[in-house]
């Protein structure tokens, strides 16, 4: 596949699929822009998880979002995991698909996590060519999220955004540029948030994510419990009125509210994209440059602290422990 | 954990290979007890981490430990409601660090987390309850493989299943649905598991879920499928009839199948055939017989 800039449409501002919402979404069919789903929860041979899927892409743009690709990991690809995200891509027919900038295990071990890259030449070219690689065997526009993250390495060599961005560029694929996660990042390791959200090539932003998280105080835990708070909200201004109409993904993983609410808070988003969007129209590009530059944004560090567990993105798997059914 | 193991883990340097660092994190995040508590691991965080204006190093590699074993605990949770139920919290607790310890996760999904669960828990015997444990487990791994089984198209052609001849029951195939399969089991298991996730949705104030008492020995012969719905079911069998299921699901053709599930249960052996409609229409019903092929 050649030169992937901004080649996959803008689908507007969508919703994750959660499990909590399959039965509203499919009883109601409420009016939504598109949704993504959590590849891995799908990777099954049939059953309720690719019933629901089916009925759910039938009616709405779906596209689809990995955590378990492994990208910078030491070991190879997982190459049966490849061809079973394969065939799924053939099956739901995604305007474009996501994972991460992440390693999740080495030696045969797979963590569940998406735990955070080294910055350093050696792992650029690791990843820019497994992404490059990847985008051509799925046949599909294909783009690598900005992780948040919890820990540095002394050895780093270079920041997180010059990291993304020589990688996506190389690669040529896309950015998925998840702003809440660049805020936790910055707060957690003190930089300027705003000088991320500058320096990423814009126009090889094809989604981007929003979410709440968990202050602890010290640090921010990147849960997706809660809506985005203001600060999150204004780094988005900013990228919007930076890249353009880029579709946009709410995502909600811990204690998920009813759809009803999730739904209120895509509508807010979209409401903060169409303004930005007409201040685009209104600017010339030095002074989205002057603007991005004086909104500098340095998180606050405020303590509100939530009882330790884990958490998974994308929420609760479909299981079969959890299955509705009351007979098993 | 003595200084002499923790020597023999990956060591790390100041400038490690993607592989050394990962071999190292890998290590630490599976660790069972917290990092900062361990005067080397605090050293060697040091080396290789920055921390932050807030935490030192080791305790942002901690923050990733406990994120670890929160996650597939809670993932092991989710797929073994009736094995947790049975144990409570701190059975069951001591059951999954001992089982992650032994079984470090490797599929790129939580949903094989389990996989090894049933056999790790053959050896287990300090559990309490351990037969039933070894039984729910059992039980609650089938229902895992049954939820996503591959969904069938065939539907079974009453028709086509009227006109069927003797001598075409000699040698007809019996297709199952993918998402069918059988356990016999020691317990009543099955009713047990269904007890247990309710009473788990009935928490009181003091968050205590109503005690559920556990059943006495007795041999359970189960069918457990996907009903139409997609929901998972199970279907209690005779011994006759489970035992002519299993040797249909091998391949075998009807009336070769009665004869041997005859032998499995010599009590049952003269009723087998002047049941084997009523059965049949009860397969059929559930969904689980799907197609009748001549051969
Ligand atoms: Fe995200």
């Amino acid at each position: 596949m050649e030169n992937t800039k901004r080649i996959v449409p803008d689908l507007g501002v969508g919703m994750g699929l959660r499990v909590p919402h399959y039965a509203h979404i499919l009883e109601h069919n409420p009016e939504m822009a598109f949704f993504e789903a959590i590849s891995e929860n799908f990777l099954v041979d049939g059953g309720k998880p690719l019933y629901h899927l089916d009925r759910i892409s039938e009616k709405y743009p779906l596209i689809l979002h990995g955590v378990s690709l492994n990208i910078g990991g030491a070991d190879e690809l997982n190459e049966d995991y490849l061809k079973r995200l394969k065939e799924l891509v053939r099956r739901v027919k995604p305007a474009w698909i996501s994972d991460h900038f992440c390693w999740c295990g080495v030696g045969g071990a797979h963590l569940h996590d998406l735990l955070p890259l080294p910055f350093t030449e050696e792992v650029v070219s690791l990843v820019a060519e497994r992404a490059h690689r990847i985008q051509d065997y799925l046949e599909v526009p294909f783009a690598l999220e900005n992780t948040s993250s919890y820990l540095d390495y002394r050895h780093n060599t270079m920041t997180e955004w010059q990291f993304v961005s020589e990688v996506v560029e190389r690669a040529q694929v896309g950015l998925m540029f998840d702003v809440n996660n660049v805020y936790v990042s910055a707060y957690n390791h003190g930089f300027d948030a705003f000088d991320f959200v500058r320096s990423v090539p814009h126009e090889r932003i094809f989604q981007i994510h929003m979410a709440g998280h968990t202050n602890r105080g010290t640090h921010i835990i990147d849960t997706h419990g809660g809506a985005p708070i203001d600060p999150v909200l204004d780094l988005y201004r900013t990228t919007v009125e930076l890249s353009g109409a880029v579709s946009t993904l709410l995502e909600w993983d811990d204690e998920i509210p009813g759809y009803d609410t999730v739904a209120s808070e895509v509508v807010r988003i979209s409401q903060i994209r169409d303004d930005a969007l007409r201040r685009r129209a209104g600017k010339s590009e030095s002074q989205r440059m002057a603007t991005a530059k004086a909104l500098s944004l340095i998180p606050e560090r405020a303590g509100v602290t939530l009882d330790g567990h884990g958490w998974v993105q994308g929420g609760p798997r479909e299981s079969a422990g959890a299955d509705h059914g009351v007979s098993a | 954990m003595t200084s002499r193991q923790q020597r023999a883990q990956a060591e790390v340097g100041k400038n490690p290979s993607l592989r050394e660092l990962q071999t190292w994190m890998v290590e630490r995040l599976q660790h069972d007890r917290d990092l900062a508590k361990t005067d080397d691991f605090v050293a060697e965080s040091e080396r290789v981490l920055t921390g932050n204006d807030g935490l030192l190093p080791v305790e942002t590699l901690e923050i990733y430990r406990e994120q670890y074993w929160l996650r597939h605990t809670g993932a092991l949770l989710d797929d073994f409601p009736g094995l947790s139920g049975i144990l409570g919290q701190k059975d069951w607790e001591r059951l999954v660090q001992g089982y992650l310890g032994a079984h470090s996760p490797g599929s790129f999904t939580l949903r094989d987390l389990g996989a090894a669960l049933p056999g790790h828990i053959e050896q287990a015997t300090y559990l309490p309850h351990h037969s039933l444990c070894v039984d729910m487990a059992r039980l609650e791994w089938a229902y895992v493989d049954v939820f996503d089984a591959l969904d069938t198209t065939r539907s079974l052609d009453a028709d086509r299943l009227g006109a069927m001849t003797e001598a075409d029951w000699e040698t007809a195939q019996v297709m199952f649905a993918p998402a069918a399969t059988l356990l016999k089991t020691r317990f009543s298991v099955a009713p047990l598991r269904r007890q247990l996730k309710r009473s788990a949705a009935i928490v009181d104030d003091g968050g205590k879920a109503p005690d559920v008492p556990l059943p006495k020995r007795q041999n359970a012969y189960m069918l457990l499928y996907r009903d139409r719905q997609r929901n998972l079911n199970y279907a209690e069998q005779s011994r006759g009839a489970f035992a002519l299921l299993g040797h249909l699901m091998n391949g075998d053709a009807l009336v070769p199948a009665c004869g041997l599930a005859g032998k499995d249960v010599p009590s049952e052996a003269k009723d087998i055939p002047g049941k084997v409609g009523d059965w049949f229409a009860h397969w059929g019903k559930l969904g689980v017989i799907v197609d009748v092929v001549g051969r």
